[in-house]
């Protein structure tokens, strides 16, 4: 219902007046009688009949006020307005090409019906002498063909065979931003929608057409996370049949478990999907392993199927579902690269031996499978370590093949300094004494140098040291620790003792190491699984960076080199990514991961939420009934009913 | 105050009627009702055998002839009443309403009349607050009752009334002499019922004439109003009352009203008094030609 004149709502202000009347009513009239004996008597007959004269008063008022409401709904003048929709000489088609546009049945995928659908549609339109837009709704939404008439038929005939559905989401709200351009010239242009996905509320501006078929079913492997357990890995997997209440088996394979190379088949995993919901099929190395919950399904892994590293493993659910692209999971990440790390001094202390710990145990347990040496020979290694921490006694070349940490160095072992004299400092608890911070770097990220006092240091002229190192604490403006990170030449130096200092017993001792293992030992990627058209940072601890991935349009190898990091790469292909790099002890390190498509477009039955009304000035024309006869009645019902209670009321 | 029908046309249409009091009253010698007692009227009544030491004149010798005893005839008496008619002098009877008052006096006259005019005693006892006010004394004979009636016209009719101690307090109210009027319209709370029980132990003959006007028994007037009684001493009386009159009030007020009437009527029953309710908008002589010869007070 609509007001032709919504002004006349004001008429409710009649409502205030009456709300005065009923305020304002009239005193008691004073009535000179002879006695008021009978009707104080009356008084206990009436008693009786208050709440049906309550009530009575109650609907009175009510009766005025839904009156006054009506007359002004009158003075409105209320109608209900129909709109029709003219007949259609253009139309908008935006056809989706989302990813879950892939499902496919009976060998032609959705986004094909969607097309083929279009064709007929501008066909139709064009016989009619009509004009047809279509709008691709990929990651970015884009005219196919803007306002083509008969004319270039052939031309949107050739434009609809070369679309492609995309692996993105698709962007209906651009699409529909598009669809207002052409609706600026023709406001009763039909919009239509070609899409699989179903919308929780449409609008009627918008035609949507739906282009799923009715036997879609999709099994889907929505995801896949590894954990361990005693030791040994556990893994859960997120699993769900859309569209369908199926049986489904999931296999998994394991490649080079254990350091092994024959392969391992996991037990089979059977799971009753139903309802669309997720299930999740969990691998366990717990011999009494705890209910999960209804939808958990438990896979106790016997000590044959217990690993603790692996290659990759293939989780897989061999169905022909409607929508292949998530049948297959890989994981990566089961062996973690090894890093040599030598600590020679002539007498190790528990500072460096108690954070290579940590580092090995804690920090980088996840990254790195770190393996250290400690050694006070004579004569320090020079070779077969990924990083070497040398203190007090320096060797007389530095190693080649890895970084080198040099502390409270005797000599500059060609490190590019020159080792001066030892200064003791005495007021070591006066201000003086602190040490100041350097260049900003990220090994110096957390640390706060005015933490630390020392006692005693080895002087190292500024003026002596190479270019490329940089400076990154001072004391008193001699150089404490200074960094150099070139390709062939990572040189970490200490001019001051950890037992001469406060560095041991505090934080930024810890922090240090840690920011030095990340600086010169970074990971590779953050993550073993990505979604297609991520951007992915790669960090390398070489000059270079080799990115390595199969191209299914090609069919051949795509690679890539990366010689700046933290370098990024966008995921533009579905499958394993290689990334090798040629560390310094010429050592090649191979690291993979997995590129999926998102497992929301697995979803193949979702509904979304509403979809957005294109803005258009008019598109409908309205047929306007009259409501007025209808108010009217209600008004002469509703003082028929007043006046029948006020009759009853007797005033 | 004038009351306008008390005039001679109206007394000489009473002249036909007469009050019809009990026999069983002893009432005063003279007079011309007849009582249960014999006496030495005309009227003969019955037959008794001579006793040693009656009058032997009194021997019927026809039946002495037939029967050869001695019987002597007996003839009914006739009594003088006393009438008292207590007149409710509260402002409820006409402070407000002079039609009410003046049907009162009217009412209290023409009985009064029928009282002269059988030759029995009269008094008016007019009530007001808790005493009776007696100004006229008795009345016997037309000429004193006319002068009477003239100066009764001039009551004025304020406060309250106190019916009971009013009558209770009355300290020549007879004994089994005559008939007792009490006309009012027992709007008030005084406990009326043990002045007539009083009365009846008494021996009198009760009547009780309620008076009223059209507007009490009808009332017309509705909305919310603020209800000032006639006896009330001042606005902010608890007698006053404020009041949303509804058609259902009004309802309720005349169910309260006629349980009212029907209480005196059933209390009148009990006590073998009678009762009439009048509205001073009805012909008064159609009140007492009707309703009393009804009530068996009037033959």
């Amino acid at each position: 219902m609509s007001l032709l004149i919504p002004l006349g709502l004001l008429g409710l202000l009649s409502l205030g007046i009456l709300l005065l009347i009923y305020i304002l009513k009239p005193n008691y009239q004073q009535k000179l009688i002879s006695s008021t004996y009978v009707w104080k008597l009356s008084l206990k007959y009436k008693k009786k009949r208050i709440p049906v004269s309550r009530l009575r008063n109650f609907l009175i008022i009510l009766c005025q006020i839904l009156i006054l409401v009506a007359a002004a709904f009158i003075i409105s003048e209320p109608a209900q307005v129909t709109e029709y929709s003219p007949d259609y000489n253009e139309r908008i088609i935006i056809i989706d090409a989302s990813a879950s546009m892939l499902a496919s049945t009976s060998d032609e995928t959705r986004f094909e019906r969607a097309v083929n659908e279009a064709q007929a549609l501008s066909e139709e339109t064009l016989d009619n002498n009509g004009t047809v837009s279509i709008i691709l709704a990929g990651k970015e939404a884009s005219f196919v063909t803007q306002r083509a008439t008969a004319d270039n038929r052939t031309f949107v005939k050739n434009k609809l065979n070369e679309l492609k559905c995309t692996y993105e989401q698709a962007d209906i709200e651009g699409s529909i931003t598009l669809a207002e351009d052409v609706l600026e010239f023709n406001p009763n242009a039909e919009v239509v929608l070609l899409t699989g996905t179903q919308f929780s509320a449409v609008n009627k501006r918008v035609n949507v057409k739906n282009v799923a078929a009715e036997n879609e079913f999709n099994t889907s492997i929505l995801g896949v996370t590894a954990d361990t357990e005693n030791g040994f890995y556990s893994f859960k997997v997120d699993l769900a049949c859309y569209g369908m209440d199926k049986d489904v088996e999931l296999f998994c394979t394991v490649s080079d478990p254990n350091g092994g190379s024959v392969d391992l088949q996991f037990p089979t995993a059977k799971v009753s999907c139903h309802s669309d919901e997720v299930f999740t099929v969990v691998y366990t190395t717990e011999e009494d392993p705890q209910k999960g919950g209804d939808n958990v399904v438990l896979i106790p892994l016997t000590d044959t199927f217990k690993i603790y590293s692996f290659e990759q493993i293939l989780f897989q659910v061999k169905e022909t579902d409607s929508y292949a692209y998530d049948n297959e999971f890989y994981l990566y990440g089961g062996t973690r690269p090894s890093v040599k790390v030598l600590y020679h001094s002539t007498v190790p202390n528990n500072f460096f031996m108690g954070i290579l710990n940590e580092l090995k145990n804690k920090i980088f347990v996840d990254r790195w499978d770190i393996d250290y040496q400690v050694s006070s020979d004579d004569k320090p290694v020079t070779e077969g370590y990924d990083f070497y921490i040398y203190e007090h006694v320096m060797p007389d070349t530095l190693p080649s093949d890895g970084v080198v940490f040099m502390v409270d160095p005797d000599k500059s072992a060609g490190a590019g300094f020159t080792v001066g004299r030892r200064v003791q400092i005495h007021d070591y608890t006066g201000d003086g004494a602190v040490l100041a911070p350097g260049k900003e770097h990220k090994i110096m990220d957390y640390i706060n140098p005015s933490t630390v006092r020392v006692t005693e240091y080895t002087q190292i002229s500024e003026d002596s040291i190479d270019a490329g190192y940089d400076v990154l604490m001072y004391y008193e403006s001699n150089p404490m620790f200074f960094v150099k990170n070139e390709p062939k030449t990572k040189v970490a130096v200490l001019a001051l003792s950890v037992k001469m200092s406060t560095l041991g017993v505090s934080m930024a001792f810890p922090m240090l190491m840690t920011n030095m293992f990340d600086y010169f030992f970074p990971a590779t990627f953050d993550d073993f699984v990505y979604n297609y058209n991520d951007v992915v940072t790669v960090s390398a601890r070489a000059e270079q960076a080799k990115v390595t991935v199969w191209d299914t349009e090609t069919e051949q190898n795509k690679i890539s080199v990366i010689d700046k990091f933290p370098g990024e790469i966008t995921l533009e292909n579905l499958g394993t990514y290689t990334v090798e790099q040629e560390l310094l002890n010429g050592n090649i390190l191979t690291q993979k991961f997995y590129v999926r498509l998102d497992p929301v477009f697995g979803n193949i039955t979702r509904v979304d939420d509403t979809l957005i009304n294109p803005h258009t000035e008019e598109f409908t024309s309205e047929y306007i009934k009259d409501l007025l006869i209808w108010f009217a009645a209600i008004m002469v019902g509703l003082l028929f009913i007043e006046w029948f209670l006020q009759s009853r009321n007797g005033v | 105050m004038k009351v306008s029908f008390i005039n001679d046309g109206f007394f000489s249409r009473l002249e036909t009627s007469a009050l019809n009091l009990r026999s069983s009253l002893a009432g005063f010698f003279g007079g011309k009702h007849l009582v249960k007692t014999y006496g030495q009227t005309v009227e003969f009544a019955d037959y008794r055998e001579y006793m040693l030491g009656d009058d032997i004149r009194r021997i019927d010798w026809n039946l002495y002839s037939r029967f050869e005893k001695y019987f002597l005839k007996l003839f009914t008496d006739e009594r003088q009443m006393h009438t008292q008619i207590f007149l409710d002098c509260s402002g409820s009877m006409g402070k407000t309403n002079v039609s009410k008052a003046e049907y009162a006096i009217g009412f209290a006259a023409a009985l009064g009349f029928l009282s002269i005019h059988n030759m029995d005693k009269l008094s008016f006892k007019l009530m007001k607050g808790d005493t009776v006010d007696d100004p006229f004394g008795t009345i016997v004979g037309k000429t004193n009752f006319f002068r009477v009636v003239g100066e009764l016209q001039n009551v004025e009719f304020d406060d309250e009334t106190d019916l009971e101690k009013a009558i209770v307090s009355c300290n020549d109210v007879g004994n089994n002499d005559g008939l007792t009027i009490i006309i009012s319209d027992f709007f008030n709370d005084s406990n009326w019922k043990r002045a007539v029980d009083y009365l009846v132990y008494k021996k009198r003959q009760v009547l009780l004439v309620q008076v009223m006007s059209r507007d009490e028994v009808d009332p017309t007037y509705d909305g919310r109003v603020h209800l000032i009684d006639a006896e009330a001493p001042d606005i902010t009386n608890d007698k006053n009352m404020k009041i949303r009159i509804t058609r259902a009030m009004q309802s309720a007020y005349a169910e309260a009203l006629n349980d009212l009437i029907e209480d005196i009527r059933s209390f009148c029953v009990s006590r073998d008094a009678s009762f009439i309710t009048s509205v001073s908008d009805s012909p008064i002589e159609q009140e007492i030609f009707g309703k009393l010869l009804k009530a068996g007070i009037m033959e």
